[in-house]
């Protein structure tokens, strides 16, 4: 499996108009497609920080982060994060003034596809992540977290991109839901073969993951592999 | 776009209600302006044919009683004359910051003689017997004191209407408190002025008719004194000044001083029919009658600007005097200048219904008859009209009044002065700009004399601008209330639309969308909807400024269309109002999109500035809460 992300001592620091803050410190690690990696920690401990960097919103401010081997300060990252890598967030982040269906297609409309194909692949991610079809045209808030959040990771999928981060993704759901969305996350990574990273404090998706990091004060360390 | 547009859609009580208030606020700021731009225009429309002037008058030092015996009340009347220590020029009204457009001028008017014209007196009643002034010989009828109306008659006629030679007429030393006896076997020789009504035993006589009776005016004697006069307004001297009135013709009466100026005064006697005033001015607008419509071109054009600089022998005409000499457009006139007169204008002389107000003692100081000073020929460029209204004004004009430049009389500083005076209204004007009364008065005040009363006349300038200038008020409350509106909602709703949604450009840009992209995608929904009410709103602001008028209804303006060879006998100006114009809506809807892209711009930047996962991150906390 190849390496699609690696990471390189990286650090991060926030800098304030009056402190400081070391996010991160020398983080080294990598991910493959095919694989599902968590990522757990106490809240403040960076890993958030580490995802806005793996998700190219951001760039460290030491050591070094490659994407396919290049630098990611070297490389356009609205491309980066249009082609290969999407963000699921714990409150899921869906427009809320467009339909299921438009969320879905937002992605491709931005890579120029068609609005008839757009729609078409639209409602095969869906199909994907098990939503039903009747949701298609319902507004965001007028479905379930649990089904917000497969939306956004149908979304995710319309990027075409090989690269999931999830921050927290069933940080808003029932115990039912969460389970369907991890199995989701190991679905797509065993079977479509998805580089899937998950930020999480939660035991059960810790423990679906293929490899588990853990981070410190901004120190990552592997809990299991 | 679409999706920017679709999200706007999906909130409709929001964008309906930004675009009910973006109207009204476009609405505003284009009535505000379509009004403010419509005074102007109006304003700088009807500038021209506006004028304001003031005429002066100087106001008298005191008054001088004089007694003058009264025959008929065998009392003396006391008389007023007016006193003045010196008379003010016009040069005494040059003060610094002081705006004419024109003058101030004291005019004179010039007595012509013309016994080549028809005059207008003459071609009124041809064959009227010129009664006003006679130098004659005569013999009472009776021997009497002419202390009362004595019949007398005329037995020699030494100058004026020889057809009054044998007449029978009236006579009285009226003024006289002595008068001497007059022998039925004696001829005396006088200056005879018809002035009152007869009075005394024969009006007495008459009074004992049933019968409707015609009560005729008596002569009085003149002096022999010259009618000159100094600019000053003194006399010179002269040994005939409150001497003897009435001579007795005897043998050699002639040769003596007196009967040689009784001859050379006959002279000049009776040709009050044969002569035409010319006034000289510096603009056709400082005459009063011509400013205030009495008078317009209705031929040819006004004198030029150029023309009354340079002094061109040119002249306007009246139409009477033109039509009753054959003459036309370009003809020329000839003018003999034979008399100055700068107390009162030709019109209190030469009176539009064609009776005139003669002068006494066309002789000079030395007992010669006044002669011509100055001739030239005139070329007639404008022919006037006059409308006689029947009411005696003081402004009116004269009869076959020539209006000239007053630089085209080289004697112009006043020759053979037989009247003068100080600056009257009638004789004495100026021209300020428009809308300029208020701070011409606050100079004046300063520097001007309490002794010249100032008048000013703008047509209804100042009350039109007045009405303009409040309408220009509104116009600025509504022009601020859309700005200000305009700038509330546009900051209001790019907070709504922006702003608050920073949490949509995260999401964006978290899903590879560039920074230019996210600009697009936010701005250009926000920007179409303000285009659309703006545009709305100008246009509804544009039709609705049409409906409001800037000039007060019902307000008359006075005309001034003299020049240019306009006939206009309805002397009011229908002012309309400037068109209305695009204009301020495509400057109303260009500002308002402006300022909107401005601030959503800057909105859209800051946003822009913060990190995609900061933003989501601070939503995700807050949805945490």
């Amino acid at each position: 499996m190849s390496k699609v992300i690696e990471a390189e001592k990286v650090g991060y620091v926030y800098q304030s108009k009056y402190q400081k803050t070391k996010a991160l410190n020398e983080v080294s690690c990598s991910f493959e497609q095919g694989r599902v990696y968590a990522i757990t920690g106490k809240s403040g401990s960076g890993k958030s920080t580490f995802l806005s960097l793996l998700a190219g919103l951001d760039v460290p401010t030491e050591g070094n982060l490659y994407i396919d081997g290049k630098d990611i300060r070297e490389i356009d990252r609205d491309s980066y994060r249009m082609n290969q890598a999407s963000v699921i967030y714990q409150a899921f982040h869906l427009f809320p003034l467009l339909t299921v269906l438009e969320n879905v297609m937002f992605p491709m409309q931005l890579q120029h596809v068609s609005k008839k194909e757009a729609k078409e692949r639209a409602q095969e991610f869906l199909g994907k992540v098990g939503l039903p079809e009747g949701l298609y045209g319902k507004m965001p808030n007028m479905i379930s977290g649990g089904e917000q959040q497969r939306v956004a990771i149908a979304r995710a999928m319309a990027s075409g991109g090989q690269i999931l981060l999830a921050d927290e993704p069933t940080g808003n759901l029932d115990s039912q839901n969460e389970m369907v969305i991890v199995d989701l996350l190991c679905k797509l990574a065993h079977e479509e073969n998805y580089a899937v990273i998950v930020v999480t404090h939660n035991e059960k998706v810790a423990e679906a993951a293929d490899v588990v990091y853990g981070m410190m004060d901004g120190v990552l360390e592997v809990v299991r592999e | 776009m679409i999706n920017s547009l679709k999200q706007m859609a999906r909130t409709p009580v929001r964008t309906i209600l930004f675009l009910i208030l973006m109207f009204f606020a476009a609405l505003l700021l284009t009535l505000g302006t379509c009004i403010w731009l419509k005074g102007n225009s109006t304003m700088a429309q009807y500038e021209d044919r506006f004028m304001t002037i003031g005429t002066v008058r100087q106001i008298p030092d005191s008054f001088q009683q004089t007694l003058q015996w009264n025959a008929e009340t065998k009392d003396y009347d006391v008389r007023k004359n007016a006193q003045y220590r010196s008379y003010y020029t016009p040069e005494d009204m040059l003060f610094p910051g002081a705006e004419y457009i024109a003058g101030p001028e004291q005019r004179a008017f010039y007595t012509s003689y013309g016994p080549e014209y028809l005059m207008y007196n003459v071609s009124v009643n041809p064959s009227a017997l010129s009664m006003g002034s006679l130098i004659a010989e005569f013999s009472p009828m009776e021997d009497c004191t002419p202390d009362e109306t004595v019949k007398i008659k005329i037995t020699k006629v030494i100058g004026g209407d020889q057809r009054l030679e044998g007449a029978v007429d009236n006579f009285c030393d009226h003024m006289n408190p002595n008068p001497k006896m007059l022998y039925q076997d004696k001829t005396y020789a006088a200056i005879l002025h018809t002035y009152l009504y007869i009075h005394g035993s024969m009006y007495e006589e008459l009074m004992k008719s049933k019968n409707e009776v015609y009560i005729g005016l008596e002569y009085i004697p003149g002096s022999l004194e010259t009618g000159l006069c100094l600019p000053d307004g003194s006399l010179p001297e002269d040994t005939f000044r409150d001497g003897q009135e009435i001579f007795e013709v005897t043998d050699g009466f002639y040769e003596t001083d007196a009967g040689r100026r009784l001859l050379n005064l006959a002279q000049s006697e009776g040709i009050w029919r044969q002569c035409q005033p010319v006034t000289g001015t510096n603009k056709t607008c400082l005459l009063m009658p011509f400013y205030n419509g009495q008078a317009y071109i209705c031929e040819g054009r006004d004198i030029s600007e150029e023309e009354y600089a340079s002094g061109s022998k040119v002249c306007l005409a009246p139409k009477t005097f033109m039509e009753n000499n054959g003459l036309s457009l370009g003809d020329q006139v000839k003018v003999q200048l034979l008399y100055t007169d700068t107390r009162v204008n030709a019109g209190r002389r030469f009176w539009l219904d064609g009776s005139i107000g003669f002068y006494s003692g066309l002789v000079d100081t030395a007992g010669e008859p006044l002669q011509v000073f100055e001739t030239s020929d005139y070329e007639v460029v404008g022919i006037y009209d006059v409308t006689v209204s029947g009411e005696d004004s003081i402004f009116d004009p004269g009869a076959d009044e020539l209006i000239v430049p007053m630089q085209s009389v080289e004697a112009r500083d006043g020759k053979n002065l037989l009247a003068c005076g100080p600056m009257t209204d009638a004789t004495s004007s100026f021209q300020i700009p428009n809308g300029g009364i208020d701070e011409f008065l606050k100079g004046w005040a300063e520097y001007g004399t309490d002794q010249l009363e100032l008048t000013f006349y703008d047509m209804g300038y100042s009350q039109l601008k007045a009405g303009i200038d409040n309408m220009k008020k509104i116009s600025l409350c509504l022009l601020v209330a859309g700005l200000v509106l305009t700038l509330l909602l546009l900051f209001f709703f790019s907070h709504l639309f922006i702003t608050k949604q920073a949490q949509r450009t995260a999401i964006e840009r978290s899903l590879g969308m560039r920074a230019a992209q996210c600009r697009w995608s936010m701005l250009s929904g926000f920007a179409l909807l303000i285009f659309v009410g703006a545009l709305i709103g100008s246009v509804a602001g544009t039709r609705f400024s049409g409906r409001v008028s800037v000039v007060n209804a019902g307000q008359s303006y006075y005309e001034t269309t003299y020049t240019e060879g306009l006939t206009n006998t309805e002397n009011e100006i229908a002012v309309e109002e400037a068109a209305d114009t695009q204009i301020p809506a495509v400057f109303s809807t260009v500002l308002i999109m402006a300022a909107g892209v401005g601030i959503a711009w800057g909105k859209m930047n800051r946003s822009l500035k913060r990190e995609p996962m900061q933003l989501l991150s601070e939503r995700q906390e807050e949805f945490q809460v």
